[in-house]
């Protein structure tokens, strides 16, 4: 068990996604490049207010070749996709709290890229928020959300 | 020197706000762009004139711009620094009732939810979790199904069932692709009055509510109803802000200079011919005229494969255009319903006559039949109450509207030119009814009418009077607009692009025809997409 936003964490998701046979099958085998923004709030104890988290997801070939924390935000050249949300949102996602698909409808998840891409890969999807939020094992040092 | 014997990058037809924005888009990409429009003045639909009196400013088309702030091209194009300023009613609508009450919609959505609860506290419940789940969603959907070229309707449903929507959303389901506005309407809320003023919303939109398959565009349309913006000093304001930045990026338009012909060598369209000659089109011509003129006049019929031709000779117009009674007043309307809700004197649309879903129907069944109703039913916007720039000081404009037939069952098309005058009167008195006696008898100093006829000669693309410039129906929407073919902007000859209202997604002042077909376009031409922000 990795703790969240660590590097170990990362490689796990990768590997936990990639060890996905029926993601494998449904992922698209175009080069995607997205990035997830994680902007802190008063509430997550990992991502304070005022800072931010990014994170690089490729995937290529129907497979996810990076998975890593970036420095800084994406400046948006080759990107695909950008997902962001509060803090408290993504971790309640990571810990199996949050659906993403609703907070995705409710706007709490702002996606910027082809929509169209995302629905014609709608099984893809499906499997790959559900690995993130209920088959992932994550460490919470600071505590689990809803932290206390 | 002039157009002739001189080449562009592009070519543009037309100067609508489709043809204009996308010309915009290329000069500032760098390209070399002529924009050529048979008019006198840019901005087709976006036309103001002084139809009335001299200082009375009558938009005789484009009325709601409901796009501002949801539409990327306002930013990207930066319109506001070019002479756009948006007014934002804070009573977008109302509507007038037969015993005297009224209901209004707000931009503050509380206020919305007291004036229906006034109705049905159930309702007003329901309209707030409505809001509330269709906020959440908004801009993702619009950037999907209109900032975007049209997603094929069975990938979406599919990825709505996928994803289980329809178990984490109240209102949005699988089911919408079959069901009218009427049906979700009837499904959710359950007074008459409250069904009625949300269809006329629909119904204004383009959306008859009782065409089955538009619920699925019903979340989209909701989540705009407290959008409208009064283009201060007249629609045409944002027409000439397109060309101040058509023009500053180095790119020309052509007023007065219709194309006759698109010119096409070795299935490459090449250029246009003018009445003043050939304009050569190095990398591509744009039509954004609509779809029987590009095909059916422009283009000759031997350069089209005959399935093109086919498929276009069947698109359809919607059944219903308008009749339009534009006014000079001497001051703001006051109405009799303001004693039941004083907001009313405030709201910038007005439905007036649609009490009840029925009245829909049979509205648009006498539009079909080419009959018009005895008494009016009228769609009353009075710009003058947010914007007092459009009259002299202490005077106001106003227009009426009314669902029409572009061919009266008496007369057809030219049986307008005895009628107008007298169904103008008609629809003047059906008003003034509602308004408090001293109103009544000065309130109108002079009004003009503009019959379906009219608006279809004076903006050609408006075939039979269609401001949607293509039926808002299933089978003509998302990847069937105008035809399975042609919907992704590119037709059979190389080089030659639709960019107009024809296309996904429709009419309206949307821009999203002209910004769809230039991602397109730079996809296609290895264009730096420097206006997406992903």
């Amino acid at each position: 068990m990795a703790a969240i936003y660590s590097d170990t964490w990362y490689e796990d998701m990768k590997a936990l996604i990639n060890g996905s046979a029926e993601f494998r099958a449904k992922a698209p085998t175009q080069h995607t490049v997205m990035t997830l923004e994680v902007v802190g709030d008063d509430q997550s104890p990992y991502v304070k207010a005022g800072k931010d988290v990014h994170f690089l997801v490729v995937l290529d070939g129907g497979a996810v070749v990076e998975y890593r924390p970036l420095a800084a935000r994406h400046d948006g050249k080759g990107l695909n996709f950008r997902f962001t949300a509060p803090a408290t949102v993504w971790e309640g996602v990571a810990a199996g709290l949050l659906d993403p698909i609703t907070s995705g409808l409710r706007g709490q998840i702002k996606i910027r890229g082809d929509m169209r891409f995302l629905m014609q890969n709608a099984d893809a999807v499906k499997i790959l928020v559900d690995l993130y939020g209920h088959q992932g094992t994550t460490e919470w040092p600071l505590g689990k959300p809803p932290y206390s | 020197m002039g157009m002739l014997d001189q080449a562009f990058d592009a070519v543009i037809i037309g100067a609508g706000h489709n043809g204009m924005a996308l010309g915009a888009y290329l000069a500032k990409s760098g390209w070399s762009v002529a924009i050529l429009e048979r008019r006198t003045e840019e901005g087709g639909g976006l036309c103001t004139e002084e139809v009335t009196e001299p200082n009375y400013l009558h938009n005789l088309h484009a009325n709601y711009h409901s796009l501002f702030g949801i539409c990327p091209v306002y930013d990207d194009l930066e319109l506001l620094n070019n002479g756009v300023e948006y007014i934002h009613p804070a009573v977008q609508m109302g509507s007038i009732f037969a015993d005297g009450s009224a209901m209004t919609i707000h931009t503050d959505m509380a206020k919305t939810a007291a004036s229906f609860a006034r109705f049905s506290q159930k309702d007003a419940d329901t309209w707030m979790r409505l809001w509330d789940e269709v906020s959440g969603y908004l801009d993702l959907m619009v950037r999907t199904l209109m900032y975007a070229p049209p997603i094929a309707l069975k990938d979406l449903t599919r990825a709505l069932a996928s994803w289980g929507v329809e178990d984490k959303s109240e209102f949005l389901t699988a089911r919408l692709r079959s069901m009218s506005v009427v049906e979700f309407l009837d499904k959710h809320f359950e007074n008459d009055r409250i069904k009625a003023m949300l269809a006329f919303h629909a119904a204004i939109c383009g959306y008859q509510p009782h065409v089955r398959g538009l619920a699925v565009s019903y979340p989209v349309l909701l989540g705009k109803i407290a959008n409208w913006h009064v283009c201060k000093g007249g629609s045409h304001r944002l027409a000439h802000a397109l060309m101040r930045v058509v023009v500053k990026a180095g790119g020309r338009v052509f007023p007065q200079v219709p194309v006759t012909k698109i010119v096409v060598e070795n299935g490459r369209a090449v250029g246009v011919m003018t009445p003043d000659g050939f304009v050569k089109a190095n990398r591509l011509v744009a039509s954004s005229v609509d779809v029987h003129q590009t095909f059916q006049t422009l283009l000759d019929q031997e350069v089209v494969p005959a399935q093109t031709l086919k498929d276009v000779a069947e698109v359809k117009y919607q059944e219903a255009s308008l009749f339009n009674v534009h006014l000079a007043m001497n001051g703001l309307p006051r109405y009799k319903a303001a004693a039941f809700d004083p907001d009313i004197d405030r709201a910038w649309i007005l439905n007036i006559g649609f009490e009840r879903l029925a009245d829909f129907e049979e509205e648009f069944s006498l539009v079909r039949a080419g009959k018009l109703p005895k008494v009016p039913r009228i769609n009353a916007a009075v710009n003058s109450i947010y914007d007092p720039t459009d009259a002299p000081a202490g005077k106001a404009t106003g227009l009426l509207r009314i669902f029409a037939p572009f061919a009266l069952e008496d007369g057809g098309a030219e049986g307008w030119n005895k009628a107008a005058r007298a169904y103008g009167q008609a629809c003047v008195d059906r008003w003034l009814a509602e308004m408090v006696e001293e109103d009544q008898r000065q309130l109108v100093r002079r009004f003009a009418t503009e019959t379906p006829l009219e608006i279809s000669q004076k903006i050609i693309n408006y075939r039979f009077g269609d401001w949607m410039v293509g039926q808002i129906h299933p089978k003509n929407l998302l990847e069937q607009r105008p035809t399975k073919e042609l919907a992704e902007y590119r037709t059979p000859i190389q080089g030659l692009y639709l960019c107009g209202a024809s296309q996904h997604p429709h009419g309206y002042i949307t821009f999203a025809p002209g910004y769809n077909a230039l991602g397109i376009i730079a996809e296609d031409l290895g264009l730096d997409k420097w206006w997406e922000q992903v």
